[in-house]
Parts: structure tokens; sequence; C-alpha cells
């Protein structure tokens, strides 16, 4: 089953996957957690096509099938400036998550924004998880990340055709404190706030009575609830290549949050930690910019 | 309390869910809660949230999935919304979490049936939505669909429209700059699609435009999917409660025309939808009813008694019934309120509604009208289709013409019919009903008893129709919830110490013993929680003693030593003023007054309250207690104040200017003033009479003030007593069905004996019906010789002895046992062989006075005396002006004899309440109010000898209300009727001053004053002024008095005659064009017109767009005025104010324009409504 809810828009060229670029490394096979890192080497042209692969993707979850999505890449590529309402419809756009030039996000929502936009490419590329899972819909993140709350939804099938799901929590990881305090911070978040995100897909996702995903959701709850081997927890951190990561011990605290979910897979997370985070954060916002 | 903290609700919601807190632990935790909001320390603990999200997700699971069931789901609503609630009285919530709080706990109270919750919890967060004009909508792009899914869940179209239009016009211009029709597949998509779909809505709710609900459904449907764009889980989550809504709601929808029928025209649904207030969909009670078996719209439905609780809906359902009448039928709605505070609310509601059908209320009119009154009132073309009144008014026109009345009104309303069982009145009521479904037995006159306290519906439905053919509807239902607590003191036994009286000799010790304060909260599984004071309250119990023991027994109180109970309670509730407004209600005068004034004490000033105590200063001067206590927020609501200031003090409730009201029982049995919170201060003294203890429907009635439907979820009723706690305290706050049963007055014990005394009097002498004393036996006598004249017009052979039983058997008192019966029977053929003996012309006339029939034949006598005196004076040349007021008050001995009949009140004034007497002489007194005193005037040049003020003007108050708007007004205008009748058929010229029982009811000496008084205007000190000001020659009509003042103008009547603000709406209310409705009209074609008071060559010229808005710059109710931007163009005409005032209020989209008419001296204002519902 492909991918239902994947980005809007139709892409000119085929971008390189970001999975590729930033050669993901898998956890070791008795770790608790089931976790990736990647990014650590992360430069040069590489780096570039990863920031314009997100601020394209961004723009266009944004701008859907309008034109301005097409006038803002015309004008990335050295294109002319558009005036009046135009400018001022595309900078509505822009400015989500990212702000403005004369009024900038805060380096805190950029790097959040940055973080989700790069878990949700990922979530995106990886069609087969390590377990065998298949991807069925990855709930695409939120085009402002100031709301807290449990960050995105992904659903997959397994063998036997049975439908499962993982609610991840997403958070950008620059503080001077151990990256363990992220994970630990977000699997807490995550758990108290998790209830909130699925109660709120629970109308939307059972309004079409036909829809053979309905029924899955119609129980999403229980089974998050219930810790059924159906639901899992993942979280996904954005940080720099120097504060990656550097033992499973650092996971920890995920299955400490979610001690119901023992069956490999149920937990997992994704560190992306890339040289200089917040400078790639900031190329992000800049080549969004360049398209204004 | 009750609902939501149900252990059998909760256990139901939960159905066993584990992981979460039980429903034990989720009430115990909720009730933690519910106890912290008292304290103002609410702190949520986690379980309650993930308990909350859980239920909210099993509620908003697609029905048509049935993963659960309809029931759970239900529950499941409730529970949560009640979790979310709670949820947002803790402090630090992020803005996005109290919208998400706020829209669950709105649509949990919506879905889950508890409708007027969720507008309260519109209101609470309204400061969270976004609603400035200035504000880019772009800048809250994120929240925007949380803020209009809960500004759609107020469902206050007013404001709604407005803010929808304009989050609507902002989001088209992004889609137009971004080369789309609408914002969909963007990120904006969603919000975009709730926004219109919301709005869609609206239009369908407000207006019933069906194709709007579809589209509105495809809209929300795309947002909820996900089709309208990609991620923004929160305008999905909305989209889809708005789209689920929109089918539950519809049930519900005044279009749907399973509720109201479809031959109810559109407009008399858009009366409801866009009339004030806007009701966009019916609350459950109101919806049961009239979806039930059988329609109260049935025309073949002529009986039907509602049993609603307070804040259930029934003033609504009251006035749907009456709107379809006027359109179904020609004939006119007569309501009937025990009170003239409750009249004028239910007046001023039914107004806004059918007014809209270019329909008319009638106006305030006299409980006793003279006989030229009462020909207007039944056939006068002034006369309104709803005419709103007191069971003694429409007693009074039976008395004088029922079939007239039978005529003129097709359907009678009784509101507070509770009131049946009350000693005294409570047998006008029953008489009033009791005749009216006696002369309508065979017509299709409706008869409708609404209650909030009667236990015993079947039994009165029963008494209506014996047959079984009444419509009967009972519920329990209502919005906010309810917290019962008591609150006592417990003496510290332990801490007692000894102190000696220097000069005790009879008692020379003081045992003082320290007094802690407990407040019991009532779980809804029966426990209770007990919070008590935990440091040193101050509070002391002095007992008397000989010895200094410590422990000793039977001791006297030292009254003077020990803490005031009022006090003490008074420190209680200045605790409970965090949540709300607090209305304390104490059985007497006195008792209210000190609680006011221990509240006040511990109360900075507030500053708000100057204009409110300026007011009071004018009316009672700078001495009266009321002034000192207003300062601090206090005030105190009892019969011994004038209207004026009663209403006044209400409206400053209801506006949350006055945080703290006392209040004795005439409040709350009288007048619909909901607040948070109710405190019973419950010290009887004894020789309390039993009607003056809060006890049943009284309690009933003051209880359910507490809950403001549509402004809080929740009210809070707390029992203040001194005895030690019990279980029996809070059993008292929830009277059963017996305690609320409703009975004749005949059948109370007292009236029982004094029918035994009569009949035995009358075996001694038949006469002595006309002799009783007793106000039970007496009345009875009254009403069956009015029917039985009746009986006479209509020919029937009173010879018969069936007549009697047949009235007889038409009372409720005749249904209670056979006993009674045969008494009332035995009773009732010795008046009809009175009747029958007595001259036929006299039998007939003496009813009509409305007095016991002993007292009629006093005052027949009394008149037949004048009658002769005048045309002797007439013969002789020696008349004086007897149809000048003043003069006709000084024929002689007429006041001081009516003033010894049986029914007539005590004229006597005190220099203190036990003190000696004040010699008043009635006519003097009577001069002075005709003449338009003020009542501090009256009482300061009358009772100048009662030093202190406040007992000056509650005596005054008392005579002025009891005396001259009552019975005077009353038994004069019967006299000079009596007396007139028998001057023509003398054919004398002659005649006693025929509005002499008006002019007294009123307090005016003038024709024209007494044409505003009896049109609307209520203030007699403003129609003096006006009058005062008026040419001498200005002709005594109302037309011509009403184009008078309304060229003087609003600010005119500011500064000529000083008018207050509610002064000014009431001449609004007069000088509008009756019969006439712009908004009618408007809905009806898109378009409306109304001449401008200016010549078109004045009219400045201006740019732009228009707008019509209250003069800016000027106090409240301001003209309304036409602006283009800032440049102002011109005022609207005062005449006009009203109609315009309520084409404004509904918040449609309105467009303005001054059209130049050709051939015409003026130009015109046109309003007209935009042709696309998406005017962008």
């Amino acid at each position: 089953m492909p991918p239902t809810e994947t980005e809007a828009g139709t892409a000119q060229t085929t971008p390189p996957t970001l999975t590729d670029l930033l050669a993901l490394k898998e956890s070791p096979k008795n770790s608790k957690v089931e976790y990736v890192i990647g990014g650590l080497e992360l430069t040069g042209t590489d780096r570039e096509s990863a920031a314009q692969l997100l601020a394209d993707g961004a723009m266009r979850i944004r701008c859907g099938k309008s034109p301005v999505l097409t006038r803002w890449r015309t004008r990335r590529d050295g294109g002319p400036e558009e005036t009046g309402a135009r400018k001022t419809a595309l900078e509505t756009y822009a400015k989500l998550g990212f702000g403005l030039r004369d009024k900038p996000a805060n380096d805190d929502h950029l790097q959040g924004l940055v973080a989700e936009l790069l878990w949700n490419r990922l979530m995106q590329e990886r069609l087969v998880c390590r377990d065998g899972r298949r991807l069925v819909r990855a709930h695409s993140v939120k085009p402002d990340p100031l709301e807290p709350g449990g960050d995105g939804l992904v659903v997959y099938e397994i063998d036997d055709g049975t439908l499962v799901f993982r609610l991840w929590e997403i958070k950008k990881h620059e503080a001077q404190k151990r990256i363990s305090a992220t994970i630990w911070r977000a699997s807490q978040q995550l758990s108290s706030r998790g209830n909130e995100y699925l109660a709120k897909l629970a109308g939307p996702e059972t309004v079409e009575e036909k829809s053979p995903l309905g029924e899955f959701y119609a129980d999403i709850v229980e089974l998050w609830l219930d810790g059924s081997d159906r639901a899992g927890a993942g979280v996904s951190v954005g940080t720099s290549a120097e504060r990656a990561p550097k033992k499973p011990s650092s996971f920890g605290s995920i299955a400490t949050a979610f001690p119901h979910f023992q069956k490999p897979g149920q937990i997992e997370s994704i560190v992306v930690a890339i040289p200089d985070f917040p400078g790639f954060a900031t190329r992000v916002r800049e080549i969004v910019w360049s398209g204004l | 309390m009750e609902r939501a903290l149900d252990l059998g609700l909760l256990t139901d919601a939960l159905a066993g869910r584990t992981n979460l807190p039980t429903a034990q632990q989720l009430q115990e935790l909720m009730a933690n809660v519910e106890v912290q909001l008292i304290l103002e320390r609410a702190e949520i603990p986690p379980g309650l949230l993930d308990a909350a999200w859980y239920l909210h997700a099993v509620a908003s699971v697609n029905q048509a999935r049935e993963r659960y069931t309809v029931a759970r789901q239900r529950q499941a609503f409730q529970v949560s919304a009640h979790l979310f609630d709670l949820a947002l009285n803790q402090d630090h919530w992020s803005r996005v979490d109290r919208l998400s709080f706020g829209f669950a706990a709105a649509i949990g109270n919506r879905r889950g049936g508890l409708d007027p919750n969720a507008t309260a919890i519109m209101n609470r967060l309204q400061t969270d939505i976004d609603i400035d004009a200035d504000a880019p909508v772009l800048d809250h792009l994120g929240t925007l669909a949380l803020e209009a899914g809960l500004a759609f869940l107020g469902f206050q179209p007013r404001t709604l429209f407005t803010w929808l239009n304009r989050w609507r016009q902002q989001l088209a211009a992004l889609a137009r700059a971004s080369q789309l029709q609408d914002l969909t597949t963007t990120a904006f998509g969603p919000t975009h699609m709730v926004v219109l779909g919301a709005d869609d809505l609206l239009a369908y709710f407000a207006r019933g435009d069906r194709a709007r609900l579809e589209r509105g459904r495809v809209r929300l449907r795309t947002a909820a999917t996900g089709q309208a764009g990609p991620g923004d889980l929160n305008a999905r989550w909305v989209a889809a409660h708005l789209l689920a809504l929109s089918g539950e709601a519809e049930a519900g929808s005044l279009w749907n025309p399973a509720v109201l029928p479809p031959t109810v025209p559109a407009l008399v649904r858009q009366a409801f939808t866009i009339g004030s207030p806007p009701v966009l969909t019916l609350w459950e009670p109101q919806r049961e009813l009239l979806t039930g078996q059988r329609s109260p719209f049935d025309p073949g439905v002529r009986r039907m008694v509602l049993a609603v609780p307070t804040s259930g809906g029934k003033t609504l359902v009251a006035q749907m019934l009456a709107v379809e009448h006027l359109a179904r039928t020609n004939r006119s709605v007569c309501y009937v309120a025990p009170t003239r505070s409750l009249c004028r609310e239910v007046r001023r509601a039914m107004a806004s509604r059918v007014r809209i059908l270019q329909k008319e209320t009638g106006p305030e009119l006299p409980d006793f009208p003279t006989m030229s009154e009462v020909r207007d009132a039944l056939a006068g073309t002034e006369a309104g289709d709803v005419e709103v009144m007191t069971p003694e008014r429409l007693a009074h026109l039976l008395r004088h013409d029922a079939p007239a009345v039978l005529e003129r009104f097709g359907m009678f309303i009784f509101d507070e019919a509770q009131l049946l069982k009350e000693s005294g009145r409570g047998f006008t009521l029953e008489s009033t009903i009791a005749l009216l479904d006696l002369l309508s037995r065979d017509t299709d006159h409706q008869i409708v008893l609404i209650s909030a306290a009667m236990g015993n519906a079947g039994a009165i439905a029963q008494w209506l129709s014996p047959d079984g053919q009444a419509l009967r509807y009972e519920s329990q239902w209502r919005g906010p919830r309810r917290l019962h607590a008591a609150f006592t003191t417990q003496a510290q036994w332990q801490d007692t110490h000894a102190e000696p009286v220097p000069k005790g000799t009879t008692w020379p010790y003081r045992l003082i013993t320290p007094l802690s304060g407990e407040i019991r909260l009532r779980m809804a599984d029966g426990r209770t929680t007990l919070l008590s004071t935990q440091d040193d309250t101050g509070w002391r119990l002095v007992r008397k003693a000989k010895t200094p023991e410590l422990v000793q027994a039977g001791l006297l109180s030292d009254d003077t030593r020990s803490t005031k109970r009022y006090m003490i309670a008074s420190e209680m509730i200045v605790e409970l003023g965090h949540a709300g407004s607090v209305l304390v209600v104490a059985s007497t005068r006195k008792q209210a007054q000190m609680l006011a004034k221990g509240l006040a004490n511990q109360l900075d000033e507030l500053p708000v309250m100057v204009p409110l105590v300026d007011f009071v200063r004018l009316q009672l001067g700078d001495d009266h207690p009321l002034v000192e206590a207003l300062r601090h927020g206090v005030g105190f609501h009892h019969a011994g104040l004038p209207i004026e200031i009663l209403e006044a003090l209400e409206e400053a409730v209801r506006e949350d200017i006055l945080p703290y009201l006392t209040c004795t029982s005439t409040l709350t049995d009288g007048v619909n003033l909901p607040v948070r919170t109710v405190v019973i201060y419950d010290q009887t003294y004894e020789g309390q009479p039993d009607d003056a203890q809060l006890r049943g429907a009284r309690l009933v009635n003051a209880i359910g003030r507490a809950g403001r439907a549509g402004k809080e979820t929740e009210g809070w009723i707390v029992l203040v007593r001194a005895a030690a706690p019990t279980d029996k305290d809070f059993r008292d706050l929830s009277p059963d069905a017996e305690a609320l049963a409703v009975a004749s007055s005949l059948a109370s014990e007292e009236a029982l004996g004094a029918f035994a005394d009569l009949e035995q009097q009358m075996r001694a002498d038949e006469d002595a019906i006309f002799r009783t004393q007793a106000p039970a036996t007496s009345d009875f006598i009254s009403f069956v010789w009015l029917a039985l004249a009746i009986e006479e017009e209509n020919g029937t052979n009173l010879a018969e002895a069936g007549t009697a039983t047949t009235i007889v058997d038409s009372t409720l008192a005749s249904s209670h046992s056979p006993e009674a019966r045969a008494t009332y029977l035995r009773v009732a053929q010795g008046v009809r062989r009175a009747y029958t003996r007595t001259e036929a012309g006299a039998r007939r006339r003496w009813p009509r006075a409305g007095t016991s029939i002993g007292s009629a034949r006093t005052i027949d006598d009394l008149a037949s005396e004048l009658a002769n005196t005048i045309i002797r004076q007439e013969r002789d040349n020696v008349i004086s002006s007897i149809d000048e007021p003043h003069l006709a008050i000084r024929m002689p001995r007429t006041i001081d004899r009516l003033l010894k009949l049986r029914e007539a009140p005590l004229w006597e004034f005190r220099v203190t309440p036990r003190g000696t007497e004040i010699p008043v002489k009635p006519v003097d007194l009577l001069t002075d109010w005709l003449a338009g005193v003020s009542l501090p005037g009256l009482a300061e040049t009358h009772l100048a000898a009662a030093s202190d003020p406040a007992w000056r003007i509650e005596q005054m108050v008392n005579t002025v209300t009891g005396q001259f708007e009552h019975y005077l007004a009353w038994t004069i205008g019967a006299l000079v009727e009596l007396v007139n009748t028998r001057l023509d058929a003398a054919d004398a010229d002659a005649r006693l001053c025929p509005s002499l029982g008006s002019y007294i009811r009123y307090g005016v000496d003038d024709a024209r004053a007494l044409i505003l008084m009896t049109s609307g205007v209520r203030s007699r000190r403003l129609s003096h002024a006006i009058i005062g000001h008026i040419p001498a020659d200005l002709e005594a009509t109302r037309e011509t008095l009403r184009l008078w003042i309304a060229r003087r103008g609003i600010a005119e009547w500011r500064t000529r005659y000083d008018a207050s603000a509610s002064e000014v709406l009431d001449l609004l209310d007069y000088t509008r064009e009756r019969g006439r409705s712009l908004l009618k009209t408007l809905l009806e074609t898109g378009t409306v017109a109304v001449d401008l008071p200016i010549l078109t060559p004045n009219l400045p010229t201006w740019t732009g767009s228009l707008t019509l808005e209250p003069l800016r710059g000027e106090p409240q109710p301001a003209p309304l005025a036409i602006y283009a931007g800032d440049q102002h163009i011109v005022t609207a005409a005062a005449q006009d104010h009203t109609d315009l005032s309520a084409i404004l209020d509904t918040g449609l989209d309105l467009t303005v324009e001054i059209n130049k008419q050709a051939g015409r001296p003026r130009p015109s204002l046109s309003i007209t409504l935009p042709f696309s519902d998406e005017r962008a």
C-alpha cells in the first residue's frame, strides 16, 4: 500500500533520498530501543542537498496546489521578486515556523521545525522497517511546530495485514545537557500528551464510514492505553553531531516511559546529528527566504 | 454535586477501562478539584486529563461505526466535558491548551445534551479568541480553527456573524493572492474550510438556508478527512466535530419541521433564531417536548402542564407556544406571571420575539383597571397581541367581562403555577384558572400551566382535564451543575477559658469558647467532605457563668459579647465571591440588611459602583444604609425599597457590576435573577410564620438561581445554619416531589377550619357569608358569586343546585378529598341561595369590585351615598370640579371608610418599629403622591418624626405599594365606577374623576402623564418632568405625545428631563412606531429604508462606505448615527432607534447607504443584506 498522505505538488527533479544523504546507522541488535543515528558526516553538497530537500518539501506542504509554489521556486532559482498582494501571500506561507527576514522565528522554533521536517521525510522514505512492517501512512507534521504534544503518527501493516502504529515525539536538542535528557523529556511528553493527539484523531479519521483505516482509528486510543502489541512509541531528535548519543543507554528513558511496549520495534528512536545543526536549520530557512 | 460526578455515569462512561483512574477514583479526584475550586486553588492531577482525552476519544468515534453504544458516547461526552471544564480552572495552561480544552469541553456539552454549558465555556474563553478587528487573521492562523470552532459552539449569532465574516474576508483575500478559489490543498486549507463550514452552518441555523447546510457539511468533511490540506490536526479535529454536530443539532433546529410544524412561517422561526436572545437549537427538554408523541402545537391540545426546573428553558417554550399561536390564530395570548417584576421581564423577552412579526406586547397596566380601561384592554386598538399580567389583573378582567376576555385571548399561559398553593394569592390564581376552564370547556381556548417547583404535575393535569387529555411534560434537566455545601460553626470546647466580669453581680464570669468554621460538601454518592478553618477565626461563643469552672452545661449565651452570627456568615460568604456573583437569601429584611453590612465591612470600596451609588443617593438620600453598603459592592434587596432601586440592583447583578446582593424571598420568588452562588441564610426565629420559611417551592425558587445558564457551568448553593450539622441539611436543599406537591390553598388546615366555622355560622344565619373575615372562605364566596353571576348572564337557571356543584368541581380544592368537597359544596349552595335572594342589579354588580362580597356591598352603599350627594350638589349648583383628581380624593369620609374594609392594609406609621405612632392623614399624603413628590420627599415631609432614614423610606414604600399602587387604586377605582354608573343612570352631568384609581395607582395627576405611565414609561419622576415641559394645549393622545417627545431626541431627554439610561430606553420604546418592524421587512425583502431627520441639502459630502452605529462618545443608550469612517454624517431619528437597534442586534452583515430621494425633502437611510453569502 503506498503512502496516502505524501506531499502535494509535483517535483521537477527527483531529489536524492534523505535517508541516503544521512547515512543512517542502525542500533545494535540487543538494544531495548530500536534506533538509528545519522547525519554525522553531512557536509558539503550533501548537506546543501538535504537543506534544499527540506526547504522545498516544507514549501510544498504549505502551498499545496497554489501557483505560489512555482513562483517561490522561480524566485529561489534567481527569478524576479514578487510585489504587492502576491508577495504578501508568498510571505504568509513562508513565515510559518520560519518567520520572515525582518521578524525571524526564534532559533528554538526554527530548529524544532527542521527536526520535524527531517523526521517526516525519513518516515515517508522508510517504506519497510527493520522488523518487516510496511508503511501505510505517515501523518504529515504541523506546518508550525509551536504547539506541544505528540508530533507524528505513522501507520504500518504487518505480514498478516494487521495495522499497527507508532506515535512519535520530535525534539531538537541543542542544550548543554546530555541528549538523554532531551530523550527523557520527549518520552515524558509523549506519555502525557499522546492521549490528546490520538483522541483528536478519533473523530476525523472515522468520518469516512467505509474507509478501511477507520476501523483501526476507532480503536487507536484503546490500543495505546492497553499497551497493545499493535501500538508503539518513538522519539526523534535533531541535534548537532557532537551531541550524538554514544551508547544505547541514552535511549533508556523511552523504555522506562513505556514499560508495556516490550516487543522488538515497539519503541523506536531516530537521532539526526548533523555537524552544526543550528547552522543547518538556518540554511534551510535561508533557502525558504531566498524564494521571497 | 450531581450528574457528571455520579458514580453510575462514570462507570458506564469508562466501561472498565484499565490504565486510567477507576470510576471511583475519578469521582474522588473530581470531587477534590471541586473542593479546591471553592478554595480557589485548583490543581488538576494528570490522571484526570488522561481520562478526559480517553473519554473524548470514545465519544468522538463516528457513531455510524457502532464501535461504542450511543448511550456510552453521550456519557463520555458529558464526563469529558466536565473534566476539561475543571481543567480550565488551573492557571498555567498555554493559550493553545486553553482553546483545545475549551473546544473539547464545549463540544462535549453540545453533543452530550448540555447545550448551555457550551455557551458558558465559550464566554469564559472569549479573551482567547482573537476578534480584534485590526488583528490580521494571518497572525493567528495556527489557532484559528480552534477559535472558530469554539466561537461557533457558543451559538451566539450576534457576535458570530461578525467574527466569521471578518475571518472569512481575510482568508478569501489570501486565496485570491494565492490564485486559488479557496485555500484547499494549502496548509491553510483545513482552517479555511472550518471557517467557511461554520459560516454555512450558521446560515442554516440562523436563517434556515438548507443549501448552505449541505455545502457546509461538504466543506467540513473535506477538512476533517484531510482532503482540504495537509497536517493541522486541530482543524481536522474541529471540522469532524462540527460535521457531526451539524446532524445532531439539526434535530433541535427551529428549521427542522419535526420541531416546529411546517405551517409555521419562516419569519416565526427567525423571531427565535435571530431575535433576542437568539436560539439556534433547542435544549434537550425543549426538544423532547416539541417532538414528543403529542405536539404542544397541536390545536387539539387544549390543556398543558409543564414542570421544568429553573434554567431548564421553560421561558423559551412559553414564548414558542405564544408565537406559534399568534401566527396560527387571530386571537391574542394572555401570559400570567405572579409579580410585576416577573411580568416586566416576560414582557421584555416576549417583545423581542413578537416584534419581528409586527406584533406587539401590551404595556404594564394596573391590576385593578377601571371600566373604561377594561374596555380598552379587551377591545381597544392599542391592545397588545401578547398581554402579560398578574393573576389579579386577569381575574379583574374576567369579573368585568368574561366573554370579552375569551373573545380576545385564545391562549392563557400561567407561569410559576406553584403559586396555587400560597395562602392568599393562591386562590386568586386557582379561581381564575378554574373559571377559564369552566368557561372554555367547549371551546378551543388553550390553557398552559408552567412551573419550576411542581411535584405533582399529574394531579394538576388531572384537575384541568379529568378525561386525561391534558399534555403533561416533566423534566429534571438543567444546564449548569450544582454543588451543595453547608456551613456551620464548631465550638472548640477544649480551648474554653474564663474571664471575670468586674461589675457582673448575677453573672460574674464569662466562659469564652473559640469557634471554627466548617463547610461540608456533598458528594454524588452521598458522602460529605469537610473543610475546616485552620487558624483562629476570631469568632467567639461567650456564655454567662456564676463560677469560672470551664465545663458547665445549660449556660445562657451572652449575645452582646459573642460574635454575631451575621458577622460569621459574612466572613464565610465573602470568600465565595471569587467565582462570581453571590446572592444571599435571608428570612427577614433585617437579616438581609445586617448581612449586607457585615459583608461591606470586609470589602474595599469598588470604584465601578459609583454610578449606582449616585443613583441610590438621589433616590434615598445620603444617609440610607444601602448607600454605604453599595460603595463596597454589596446591596440589599427587600420589599422596603422602592421598585426603581430594586430594579437597579437587579440590573447591576445581571451586568456583573454588583458582586454581592443580600435579599429576602421577595427577590427569589418574584425575579428571575440567576447568579453564580446562592447562600441560604437559614436563621429561623421564634414565631416565624410557615410561609416566611425557606422551604419547599420557596427554597426551590431560591436555589434555582444558582448557576447562570450560558454564563457558567456550575452553580454553588451554600446553606448557612447555626444549628449543629445534620444529614437533613442537604435533604432540605433538594425537596422531593411530596414537598413540592401543589395543593389548593383552600385545603390547608387553617382554611378548612375557617370553612367549618363558616358552616356553623351559616346554620344560624345564612347571611354569615357577607360577614366572614377569613380570607379563604371570603375568597371562595367571591369566586362562587362571580361564577353564578356569569352563569346568570349566560341564562343558566340558578334555582338548580347543580350549578353550584359544577362551580365547586371546577376548583383544584374539590379534587383533594370528598369530605372537603362536601364542605365547599354546602357553602356554595348557601352562596347560591344568598345570590338569588339579592336584588338582580346589585348581585351582578358586586363581584366586579374584586373584594369580598361583604365589602362589595359596603362599597356599593358608599357609591350610592356619594352619587346622591353629587346629584344634590349639582342640583343646588354648589358642585366643585370633582373630575379633577386632587378634588376627587377629598370626597368626604370616602378614603377613611375604604380603609376600614376587611381587605384594607393597616394605615399606620411609627417613629421606630415599636415606637409611637405618627399621625398622617391619607388625603394629605395622597395629594403629595399625585403631585409627583418623590419617595424620600414624601418620607421627609410626612414622617419627619422617624429619625432613621431607612425606616422612614421603608414605611413610605410600604404605604405607596400597599395602599396607593394597590388597595386604594383598586377600591377607589371600583367606587368611582359605581358612582359614575349611578350618575349616568340619574342623567347627571357631573362625573367623579373617572381615572382616579389610575391616577392613584401611578402617582400622577395629569391625563397625559397617565398615558405615558400606561404606555411603558415606568418612571413617575420622568412623566412629571415631561409634563412640566409640555405645551399646555398639547392634545392628550398617545400619538400626539409620542411625536412630540420623539422630536426632542435622546440628547434633549437627558439634558431637559435628566433621564437615566433605563428611562431613555423606556422613552425609545414609547416613541417607536408601533406595529412596524423594519427587521421583518429586511428579512423578508432583503432591504429596508427610513427617512433621516435632515434636509437633503444639509447632508455633508463623504467618501467610502457607511456604517450605522451608536453615536461615538455618548453614554449608552446612545443615538444611532451614520458614519463614513470617522466622519459623522447624520443621526437617525429617535422614533426609529428601537427598530434599527433590533436590526443591528442580529449581527447580520449589512450594507448601509443614504439615498437622496427625488421629490422628497429628506434623504433616506437604506439597509440591505448582501446578495452573496460570501462578500469578500
